[in-house]
Order: structure tokens, then sequence, then C-alpha cells
């Protein structure tokens, strides 16, 4: 007999019907890929798990990953993120075939950026409605006719995926601008590998601390023409912004230097920092701040964030921003529903892996089916990231329906839908109650790419929503994380 | 090195650096104004800490001990408070969080976490010592984390150079303002030995006693404890060796170039050369005017240091 019946972490779970329990078959049966596992957690008494617990947040509070709340006190009232103890196992056989579709929809979206701010075949094949792609808010006009260092745009791309109920993998969205949480699946792991030393050696896990010489290495790799030892730099907005952690983590495992917008500066078309000794030149920016911050001489004139004239520099080849600028037209959730189309016009191959089925409200047959079917539906705004303004059929009212109709009879542009892809669940220890409990996870996965460098994190952040039944994992609107584990036995 | 990380790193050992001192100023202060056999004595402590942490000042008739030990140590609000200066400390260290190894950053955010928690009714009533002492064995850590987990490269000797700055200021305020409570305390007509004891609390602030006491085989008076800390060549807190050492700090990360144009060390020079060729007995007669002109000078070579390096 499975050994959870006895314990009083498990003894209380129930996987739910018709939907897809990453660690439970029917009737409570470990799956074989977690059972070495289980048995360890439910060898636990609960009073064992809540002090591992607390040692596990007391080592993120003491690292200071944190992010701070400003509403209660103007210093901020600094929060922990949720962290699971228990992972998520993903086997090795099956992330191969995940790590293969990533690698592929990144070079396909490279190609299909560079088509789009240069020869525009796509357009004119049709494969791509043209008033989608000129309706869209990231595209960059500043980018066309201009190729990056490498022919790369996107170097760094974090795609979410979801495991629906009928156990296969689909990708929800591609995030190709600024994503984040890189750095908690590295502080994930270090937390997992201090709390659980003994677990880890009988698992044969897939290392993650890869990641920040690796993402050097993409940066190195598309530095200017004819720079020999590039200086590279990680521009962030500052202390103030919620991802400050990870900019700083990032550039100090990488060696390089954080930079804010005030410490650059541009003449002649070079770009600058401002150092004890007078002004170094920089050749390469991993920037964490969006395309309209960059330089308030091109996008937001009022952006202090930024540093005048870089795209400038930009454009003459002096400097390379990574990821490129317009980038968010190609994960522009509208966009989202052709990359199917778009991996098989540029790379002659069939996708890897599967889209959710999306309703695009601009097209008159979609939009009548969405208005029809609201309440079997998820809409959400083409560009809102973050899970704002997502409207959830199944539990809405009339009243809500009716007003959600009238919001997508605005601009049909602004909205898909896809149906309510199930999450699938995941045992997660609830605090409040001493036990484990089911709740949705999805994947986000990330993939960097240079000249020459092609790289998928193994794993990445599975995000947990704590709320029992809810399925918005995002860390700002209550979500936790987990360790993400590929194994091989 | 960024300048703007420079300017963060300077803070950040200012900072520390302060928080180290005010906290023990509160509590030797506070805890050897208790046993004296004069009430007046305990009042003069409470208008000495409002004094040399830099809060503003109070009438004699509405003291209130309570108030002000909470106010100049966990009171958010109060600029100059223990808990405001840390938080000074920790931000500065974390917009340079990546100049900074991971034990250095770690041991600075838990200090401040102790801090920031240290539940205030428990402070009022029973733990004032446990408190300020904890802070200072923080600070002690975090110090030891400066001196032996990072390069002492360029970014070590502006962290120093803070620490250095903050520590000469600090000490000659601590002067300033005990010099003044002495003065308040002749008047009480107490005897020679409890103004003797002053010099010994004096000298307690700065954790200096026991050495002083080595140095000239005896009980310290004025002369002694002032010649001590302004001038003594192998303590390392007396103002001079600070000084000293800042200079040092600055000559090893200028470039040639500073050099021949007679730059920054050499301008520092110029301010601290004099100093080096004082006695007491030049100084005696005046001795307030000596420290506030003392303070100005190292409050100048921080904006000279600023003016260079972080603009």
């Amino acid at each position: 007999m499975d050994p959870i019946f006895d314990s009083a972490l498990f003894q209380n779970y129930a996987t739910r019907p018709g939907q897809f329990d990453e660690v439970f078959a029917r009737n409570n049966h470990i799956k074989p890929v977690y059972s070495d596992l289980i048995g360890s957690f439910s060898a636990l008494s609960p009073a064992e798990y809540r002090q591992l617990n607390e040692y596990a947040k007391r080592s993120f509070l003491s690292q200071g990953i944190t992010f701070a709340t400003y509403n209660q006190n103007p210093r901020g009232i600094e929060r922990i993120f949720p962290f699971d103890l228990l992972p998520r196992i993903i086997h090795k056989q099956e992330w191969e075939v995940i790590e293969r579709g990533m690698i592929q929809r990144a070079q396909a979206m490279d190609l299909f950026l560079h088509d789009l701010y240069n020869d525009k075949k796509v357009l004119k094949d049709k494969i791509i409605p043209l008033e989608l792609i000129h309706s869209s808010h990231h595209l960059c006009r500043f980018m066309e006719g201009f190729t990056p260092p490498g022919n790369t745009y996107c170097h760094i791309s974090g795609t979410d995926l979801i495991r629906h109920a009928d156990g296969e993998y689909y990708i929800l969205e591609d995030n190709l601008r600024c994503p984040s949480g890189v750095s908690y699946v590295l502080a994930n792991r270090d937390a997992m590998k201090k709390t659980f030393s003994q677990l880890f050696k009988q698992f044969n896990v897939a290392s993650v601390m890869d990641y920040p010489s690796v993402l050097l290495e993409v940066l190195q790799s598309v530095c200017p023409a004819g720079v020999d030892d590039p200086v590279c730099v990680l521009l962030t907005p500052g202390v103030y912004n919620s991802a400050y952690y990870e900019h700083s983590f990032l550039a100090q495992s990488m060696g390089v230097e954080l930079v804010e917008g005030r410490d650059l500066y541009v003449d002649n078309d070079f770009v600058y920092m401002n150092t004890v000794y007078g002004p170094e030149k920089v050749d390469v920016v991993y920037r964490r701040i969006d395309d309209d911050f960059m330089d308030p001489l091109v996008f937001l004139a009022d952006s202090v964030l930024g540093v005048p004239g870089i795209m400038s520099a930009y454009r003459k080849g002096n400097v390379t921003l990574v990821n490129a600028p317009g980038t968010g037209v190609a994960d522009d959730k509208a966009v989202y529903t052709y990359i199917p189309e778009i991996i098989r016009y540029y790379l002659d191959q069939e996708p890897l892996l599967k889209n959710v089925p999306t309703y695009r409200c601009r097209e008159p047959e979609h939009l009548q089916y969405v208005l029809e079917h609201l309440s079997e539906l998820v809409v959400k705004p083409v560009d809102q990231s973050g899970g704002y303004g997502i409207f959830i059929g199944q539990n809405a009212s009339r009243e809500e329906i009716e007003k959600e109709k009238e919001r997508i009879l605005g601009s049909p542009r602004e909205y898909i839908a896809q149906p309510i892809m199930a999450l699938s669940l995941h045992a997660t220890f609830i605090e409040q109650k001493n036990q484990f409990e089911p709740r949705h996870i999805d994947l986000r996965t990330f993939t960097l790419k240079g000249r020459d460098v092609q790289y998928v994190l193994s794993g990445g952040l599975s995000r947990v929503a704590l709320k029992e039944g809810s399925l918005i994992v995002n860390s700002s609107q209550g979500g936790g994380s987990k360790d993400t584990w590929i194994i091989n036995d | 090195m960024l300048s703007r990380v420079a300017n963060h790193l300077y803070w950040m050992g200012r900072y520390l650096e302060r928080t180290d001192h005010l906290a023990r100023y509160i509590n030797v202060e506070y805890f050897s104004s208790l046993d004296s056999p004069e009430p007046q004595q305990h009042v003069i402590a409470l208008k000495s800490i409002i004094d040399m942490t830099g809060m503003p000042p109070v009438e004699d008739q509405d003291l209130n001990e309570e108030e002000i030990l909470v106010t100049a140590a966990l009171d958010d609000k109060n600029p100059v408070s223990i808990i405001s200066s840390l938080y000074a400390c920790r931000e500065n260290a974390r917009s340079a969080r990546e100049s900074l190894s991971k034990e250095l950053w770690e041991a600075i955010n838990n200090f401040y976490i102790f801090v920031s928690s240290y539940p205030v009714d428990v402070y009022k009533t029973r733990g004032l010592f446990d408190f300020t002492t904890h802070v200072m064995q923080h600070c002690a850590n975090v110090r030891g984390r400066i001196m032996f987990t990072l390069m002492h490269d360029i970014s070590w000797q502006f962290i120093h150079m803070g620490l250095l700055v903050e520590r000469s200021a600090q000490i000659v305020r601590i002067m300033i303002s005990k010099l003044n409570d002495i003065e308040e305390l002749k008047k009480l007509k107490l005897g020679q030995y409890m103004e003797a004891q002053q010099y010994n609390i004096l000298l307690d602030c700065v954790e200096a006693k026991d050495m002083c006491h080595k140095y000239y085989s005896n009980w310290p008076e004025r002369h002694a404890t002032v010649d001590f800390l302004l001038f003594n060549p192998y303590f390392p807190k007396s103002v001079i060796r600070s000084l000293q050492k800042l200079k040092q700090s600055l000559e090893k990360i200028q470039t040639e170039r500073m050099v021949s144009q007679k730059d920054i060390s050499f301008q520092v020079g110029k301010l601290i050369a004099p100093m080096e060729y004082v006695e007491f007995s030049d100084i005696e007669a005046d001795l307030q005017n000596f420290l506030e002109d003392t303070l100005s000078k190292i409050y100048l070579i921080s904006d000279l240091i600023a003016k260079k390096y972080f603009s």
C-alpha cells in the first residue's frame, strides 16, 4: 500500500475527478516518478515538516529575496515569495521534447521578427493579416530595415506551459520582452539543496546553476562587430523595481556592472558609463526596462529610466540591446495564435509543442462563437501581462457575462478567448491546514539564444496558485513557486 | 567601477559606522548615569543622548526618558535614530549589492531584520542593554565581513573611506558632547572623583578605556583622554589615525594624472597635516573650537571625495 495513507501530511489528500494530478493517480496511488520522493516526505510529521518549511522561509528572508509593498509603510513591508518544498518532477524523456520545442519556437520567432521588420514576406504571403501587426502596440517602427547582431532578437524568452486534463503540455503564452523569474529558479534550488540535502543525493536532478554563465556567453556573442572584449552591463530601473533582486543577482553572478539609466550616457553615438575614473564604453546592454522607457528621444519623452540617444547608437551598430526592441509584437496574445503557422512557414516543420486553441475576437466567426460561449471560455486582453484583465466565464454571473460582451464588442482586436484549460494539479503544502492539498500549477521555461548559442534551462519555474481552485499563478496575485526537477533514472 | 556604486558603498560604510556609535553612546551614557548619587546627572545623560544623536533639543522639564530612548533607537520617523541609520546603510548596500559578497550582504540584511523586528515594548521595559549590545555585535560582524570577504580593491577603499570619515566625525562629536557634559557636571561640584569618572565614560563610548589605561598606566584625566582620542598613533580609532588611513586609501585609488595635478589626496593631506603636529597644550585653552574646526575639516574632506568620485 502506498505510504501516504499513514502520513498525516497526505492522508486527507483527494485527487479531483476530471483533472490531471501530477503526483497522484486515481485512488491516490503515487505515480512512479514521484514514489521515492513522496515516500521521503510522508515519513515526516507535520511538526518536522513545518520546521523545515520555516527554515526555508528564513533563508529567503535573510538573503533578502523579497518583494516590498509600499502601501502600509513608506519603507515597504517586505514579503517573501511563497515557496513550496515539494518539487515538481518532469522525467528527462518528457523534458527533451519540451526542450526541442522551445528551441524550435525561439528559432522561428527570430526569423519571424527579422522578416517582419525587413522583407515582410509573411505579410505578403498572407500568413498573418497585415492590420493585426499594424495595430499592435509593440510594433517598433524604429526597427524597420535593421538587423541586430547575430540576427538575434529574442536572446531571452520566457514561455509559459501548462498541462491540461488530457496530460498533454500546451503553450499558454510567450514572454519575449523582459521575462523575469529565473533568479527564483536558482534560489529555490539553493533552498531545496540546503533543506533536503539527503534527498538530493538519491535523485539525478539536472543542474540549473549554469544559467548565468550561458547568459553571459549569449551577451558576449552578440556584441557589436569589431569589439574583442565586450563590456556587458545589466540595466535596471532601480531598487524599487519588484524584480530588483533578480537584476542584482544576475549582474553579480555574471560579474557585470548593474547600471541604472543615470549611469549611462551617449556621446557621438557610443554608449558610456560614468565610473570613478571617468567614462567607460559599453558594448552590450541587457536591459530590464521596457521599450517605451529605453530612450526618451525616441519613445516616452518623460522617461527617466532610460538613456537619451541609445536607440541611435543601437541603429549605428555601436551597442547591442538585449532583447532587441520591438520583440513585443511577437508575444502579443493575438499573434500567439499564429505561432504554429509561423513555425511551419519559416522552418518547414510541424510545431513540436501545442498551442492552446484560441479564438481571435477580431475574426467575425470567432467573435460570434466567443460571444455565444462566454461561460466556457477565458477572455484575455492581448497586450496585458501579470494576469490582469482576465475574464473567466465559468463562475461569472449573467450580468458579468453581459458586461464582458460589451467590453469585447468595444474593441474586438483587443481580446482573444480560449477554452478553460484545466491547469494540472500538484500536491502543495497548505500552512493553515498543516497538510498537502492539490493546487494548480504551470511552468515558466527560460530559453537563451545568441550567435551559435542555444540553451533551455533544465526545468524552470513551476508556479502554484495557492488559493484553492484558483487558476491564477502570478506572484503579483497570490501565487507561489516550486523547484522543478528534471530527473533521469 | 560606477560612480553611483562608489557613492553607495561609501555611504553604506558611513551609516554602518554611525549606527555603531549611536548604539554605544546610548548604552554607555544611559547605564553609567543610573547609579549616580546626583539625579541631575541622569538628566544630563539624557540631554547628552539628544545632543550626540542630533535630535532637536528639549527643555529639562519636558524630558521624557522613555520617549527619548525609543526615539533615538527605534523610531523610523526620526532620521537620526539607529533604525533609520541602519535602514540607510542597508538601502545603500542593496543598491550596490552586486559588488558585495553574499556573506556581507546577508550580514547587513540580517542585522536590519533584527533591528526592525525588535519589539518596542521589550526595548522600553528591559531590552535597552540587550538591544544596544546586539547592535554593536552586529556592527562588528558586518565589519568583519567587510574586512575578510571582499577583495581590498577600489570598491573596498570606498567602503573603508566611508567607515573612516564617519568614525573620525563621530569620535569628535562624542568628545564635543561629553566634554560639554563634564562642564555641566562641574557646576554641580561633585568632586574630582566624579569628574575623572566622566573621562572613563567618554573612553567607554569609543571602546578606548582599557587601552588608554594601559598606555598611560594611570587613571585617565582630561589631558590623557583628549590626547589619546585625538592623537594616539597606535590606537586605530584615534582621529589622526583614521584621517591618515583615509589619506592612504585615497592614494591607493588615485591615478598618476591625479598625482601630477596635486588632486584629491594632496588636498586632503593639506587639511590633515597641521593636525599631525599639534599637542594637547596647543589646544587646551580652546578645545571646543579645535574640535568644531576638526569636524568641519572632516566634512570638507567628505565633500572633496564626493566631488571627485561620485559626480
